[in-house]
């Protein structure tokens, strides 16, 4: 278990807590614990960059949204990622710069094939002096 | 933005205990409370309802019972577990003119589905080759997370993928004529639109044709071990002690996508049609309506491309074995069986109150199960009923049923769709020594081959319900009877 994330039990799926200091950091360290499950992030370098935004109606729909687009750039542009800067949260929108490499075979092994994150459960909520995320995804 | 955002209340009415009523042997009500429109029934026994009770599936058969258009009950099958919107296992079918269509109750792997195979092989055939056989196979069946397939799609056999589904696959070299009338749909949902596609789910499902995946899915050769069913079996083309080979995969990315593009604007159709759904994960809009018709032409096509996939699959595990075994297709006799899909939504007839309705009727993680003389099955098994196929886990045994009576009066023509997991993933991972495992199942005759070791972990056979237990649940309900069982030999996973 990684220090940012910790996954909760689902008899089909995965599910995730991520705790954080602000409702920012809880989209970045969210992101990561994505990419940690599936690849692991300390395999990830971070020498390309890629500008990401998508668009939501609140907060949840942001969160599933965000982790989707990482899903979809892996399976289609193959590029992963280890950190997320320039990160922007908006009323209706998300953005951040996505810090990575494409797929390597070989040197990435992928632990866990993450379908898609789902609504079901989905908090983005104050916890103690931060904020907690809860999503489960589809494996 | 409010910190919680709008709120389709993930729970709300969880705060009232669920208080399941036993009805008799086999099933359990769960009665109608708070905004829901139907009450729930759970097929299953008293010993698989132990783990059923703790953990949220009940709670999400109560959750299906709100959508809106919902007739007799919200649905559950014996191999329920918890899932997302939907429990696993779960069936409910709406009225297609009052009624709603949900993407929960499909899931993101739309058409996510078994084909099963037979072959004249016996195991003689496969003594000293059994090695070679699943080495070649894993080698030739592209899988693994994000596998890529050697079939390259253009844009215009892309969009003949979604229309056309398994046809196209026939038409390109990937199988016979006669497979098609083996398939549920004979592999190609009418319906289907491209135009409801996103190019996002384009991009994305045109490099994963012909994968099985990984996770749950797989490709295995078995051996017909049990026979209960002569009939039925010889119209299978089943014998005992004959080799088969049964493929789970499903949609790929592309489905993924289409069910993640259509969640969005159902989340919108939520509130512009009224809806009052106690999880967002149940967003729905109505059948008939803009947003649930282009749902239904878009999932439709990613059905048609997971018939696609299975077909492409099937073609080469067929090319694999005649290589390895040195057999001529004449010898060899792979034939399709049946191929059926356990996450759609299906518009078909049935009778409601004496009288035939349309229905949109959700399958997720439930297997079309119709009798002898349903009209939609094909000519070869109009008189014994359709072929239904439930695989169990790695260590122990799959099953073929065949669709029963009880089916039409009661599940909508549903049964359940494999053993159902009763681990999660981490625990199983937890208890779980893969290395001892292998050796296990190779002490019991069973050749493994899988990508990762965690994966293997994760489809432990502990990590399942007892499938003799789930089958018989459904057999002694008569909604599918016992045919075959069938014991693995030979196990590819992603």
């Amino acid at each position: 278990m990684k220090p940012f994330y910790r996954t909760i039990e689902h008899t089909a799926d995965i599910g995730i807590e991520v705790l954080a200091p602000t409702r920012r950091d809880v989209f970045v360290r969210s992101g990561l614990a994505l990419c940690d499950l599936m690849f692991g992030v300390e395999s990830v370098g971070r020498d390309l960059k890629r500008p990401i935004r998508v668009e939501g109606d609140n907060v949840e729909e942001l969160l599933v949204a965000w982790l989707n687009e990482l899903l979809y750039t892996y399976a289609v542009d193959r590029m992963i990622f280890s950190d997320f800067t320039d990160v922007r949260l908006e009323e209706n929108t998300f953005s951040a710069t996505g810090l990575g490499e494409m797929f390597m075979p070989g040197k990435h092994i992928v632990a866990t094939e993450i379908k898609a994150a789902t609504y079901h459960m989905i908090s983005v909520a104050p916890e103690g002096d931060g904020w907690k995320a809860t999503v489960i995804l589809d494996v | 933005m409010s910190k919680g955002g709008r709120r389709h209340a993930e729970g709300r009415g969880s705060a009232e205990p669920l208080k399941l009523e036993r009805l008799d042997e086999y099933r359990w009500m769960l009665p109608r409370t708070g905004a829901m429109r139907v009450p729930g029934m759970i097929y299953s026994d008293e010993k698989l309802l132990q783990t059923v009770r703790m953990d949220q599936s009940p709670r999400q058969v109560a959750n299906v019972a709100h959508l809106p258009g919902i007739l007799k009950y919200s649905l559950a099958m014996p191999d329920m577990h918890w899932g997302y919107g939907f429990p696993i296992g779960g069936v409910a079918a709406t009225d297609i003119e009052t009624g709603v269509i949900s993407p929960g109750g499909v899931g993101y792997d739309i058409n996510c589905g078994c084909r099963l195979m037979r072959t004249d092989l016996e195991l003689g055939d496969l003594e000293g080759k059994l090695e070679d056989l699943a080495s070649n196979l894993f080698s030739n069946i592209p899988c693994g997370v994000g596998g890529t397939g050697t079939i390259k799609l253009s844009r215009r056999e892309e969009l003949r993928v979604m229309v056309e589904g398994a046809g196209w696959a026939v038409k390109n070299g990937y199988g016979e004529e006669e497979d098609l009338e083996r398939t549920e749909e004979r592999g190609a949902m009418s319906g289907a639109d491209p135009s409801a596609v996103s190019e996002r789910a384009i991009l994305r499902g045109k490099a994963q044709l012909g994968t099985l995946g990984s996770g749950n899915h797989f490709l295995e050769i078995d051996l017909v071990d049990e026979i209960y069913d002569e009939t039925a079996a010889m119209a299978f083309g089943l014998v005992r002690g004959a080799v088969a080979v049964m493929i789970h995969s499903g949609s790929r990315g592309f489905g993924y996508q289409v069910c993640d593009d259509h969640l969005r604007t159902m989340g919108k159709a939520v509130s512009k049609y009224g809806l009052n759904l106690p999880d967002r994960q149940l967003a729905s809009a109505p059948v008939s309506s803009p947003e649930g018709e282009a749902y239904f032409a878009a999932m439709a096509c990613a059905a048609n491309y997971a018939w696609a996939n299975r077909q492409c699959l099937m073609h080469w595990t067929r090319e694999t074995i005649e290589r390895t075994l040195r057999v001529s297709p004449a010898k060899l006799n792979l034939r399709l069986v049946y191929d059926v899909c356990h996450n759609i939504a299906k518009k078909e007839t049935h009778v409601v109150d004496g009288e035939k309705r349309r229905v949109c009727v959700h399958r997720k993680g439930a297997t079309r199960a119709f009798p002898a003389n349903h009209p939609e099955l094909p000519d070869c098994y109009r008189q014994v009923g359709q072929p239904v196929l439930i695989p169990g886990d790695m260590g122990t045994c799959s099953y073929v049923l065949v669709g029963g009576g009880k089916a039409m009066e009661e599940t909508w023509g549903s049964t359940c769709h494999g053993a159902g997991r009763l681990r999660s993933r981490s625990q199983s991972r937890r208890m779980t020594d893969s290395s001892k495992l292998l050796k296990e199942l190779r002490s019991k005759g069973i050749v493994i081959r899988a990508r990762g070791k965690s994966t293997l972990a994760e489809e432990a056979p502990d990590a399942y319900k007892d499938v003799d237990r789930v089958v018989n649940v459904v057999h002694e309900v008569g909604i599918s009877r016992k045919v075959a069982k069938l014991r693995p030999l030979c196990v590819i996973k992603g």
